[in-house]
């Protein structure tokens, strides 16, 4: 986890210029843009519609998939939530992995809720009820957005940091709780379509229906990258403005010598120094 | 034809596009303020130079 954490920690401070990055953000997104239009014509030509909810049933082949891409989202954040507050194994990149997871996943999870509701206008005939998994869903997203309004705050950067991984473990409890709410309470939401040994879809629909991860996946993958350079670059602006704005000050307050005057050259960037 | 399964893909299309955007947007602007960072630093260097200088002379 330390050899881990080090080795994420360098490829996260060069993400910003690296072209490993910039390459496979920009493949992802092809990749993302050509599955989902795949997905497109096989959910709505190819793929038969449901015998019971008809033409509704295609919702199916983009709103599971988004709702793991929101487990995988929040499942990261926790994840490098947990690595950040460990001591020995606290680096920044922990810290960005898990905002740039939490956005992401917050993407997909409002998404979810979008999705669910038009499917539930169309099945049950309301966009919104008060059903366990529905609840505990918009509840997961209001402790995420709580996450984000943490971080906006203002203070010293660490303290922030470690009140933010706190808040995402806090946050991960009602993961499993929106997982299994349709199993441990009689919900409206249907029971999981695929479960181990009882799968209750078949044929073209289970094609198009485990594609569709596949391409959320990819979709997740692309954006997930590219919220992670732009966290590393907020950081390395933030560091720049105060190292800047500190010799600004140095220089008008006419208190330069030889001992402390402002060397550019300690400015810190993602690539070690500013040259 | 269902338009709530239509509406779905579309909200869902069109959030992932946007998304995308406006995270690229932001990071090309950061790097536009990091170019200008560098002019305002050169700058800043050569102030420093020339109060060297001033306090050298007097």
């Amino acid at each position: 986890m330390i050899a881990l954490g080090k080795q994420l920690d360098t490829m996260v401070r060069h993400a910003p210029t690296s072209m490993s990055a910039r390459v496979a953000v920009i493949a992802a997104l092809i990749l993302a843009l050509f599955g989902l239009t795949m997905l497109t014509i096989v959910g709505w030509f190819v793929a038969p519609a449901d015998a019971v909810q008809g033409e509704h049933a295609r919702i199916l082949y983009i709103h599971p998939a988004c709702a793991t891409m929101m487990y995988v989202g929040f499942g990261v954040a926790t994840i490098a939530s947990i690595a950040y507050l460990i001591p020995r194994t606290r680096r920044d990149a922990w810290d960005l992995i898990a905002v740039a997871g939490v956005k992401v996943g917050l993407l997909f999870a409002l998404l979810v809720l979008a999705t669910g509701s038009l499917w539930g206008r169309a099945t049950w005939g309301v966009w919104w009820t008060w059903d366990a998994r529905l609840t505990s869903t918009a509840v997961l997203v209001v402790l995420y957005l709580g996450y984000l309004a943490l971080r906006s705050s203002p203070g010293d950067e660490q303290s922030r940091a470690k009140q933010s991984a706190f808040l995402a473990l806090f946050a991960a409890v009602d993961i499993p709780i929106v997982h299994f709410s349709v199993q441990w309470w009689r919900t409206l939401h249907q029971q999981a379509t695929l479960r181990a040994g009882d799968v209750s879809i078949s044929g073209m629909q289970l094609t198009t229906l485990l594609s569709s991860f596949l391409v959320m996946g990819t979709v997740f993958v692309g954006l997930f990258i590219q919220q992670l350079r732009l966290e590393q670059r907020r950081v390395d602006d933030e560091r720049e403005s105060r190292a800047l704005l500190l010799a600004e000050r140095r220089l008008g307050a006419g208190t330069l010598s030889e001992s402390n005057a402002f060397q550019p050259s300690r400015i810190p960037t993602n690539k070690g120094v500013l040259q | 034809m269902s338009e709530y399964a239509l509406g779905a893909y579309v909200v869902v299309f069109f959030a992932f596009a946007a998304y995308a955007i406006v995270v690229t947007s932001r990071l090309r602007a950061y790097e536009g303020v990091r170019r200008r960072r560098i002019i305002d630093i050169s700058a800043l260097e050569r102030a420093i130079e020339e109060k060297k200088k001033r306090e050298e002379g007097s």
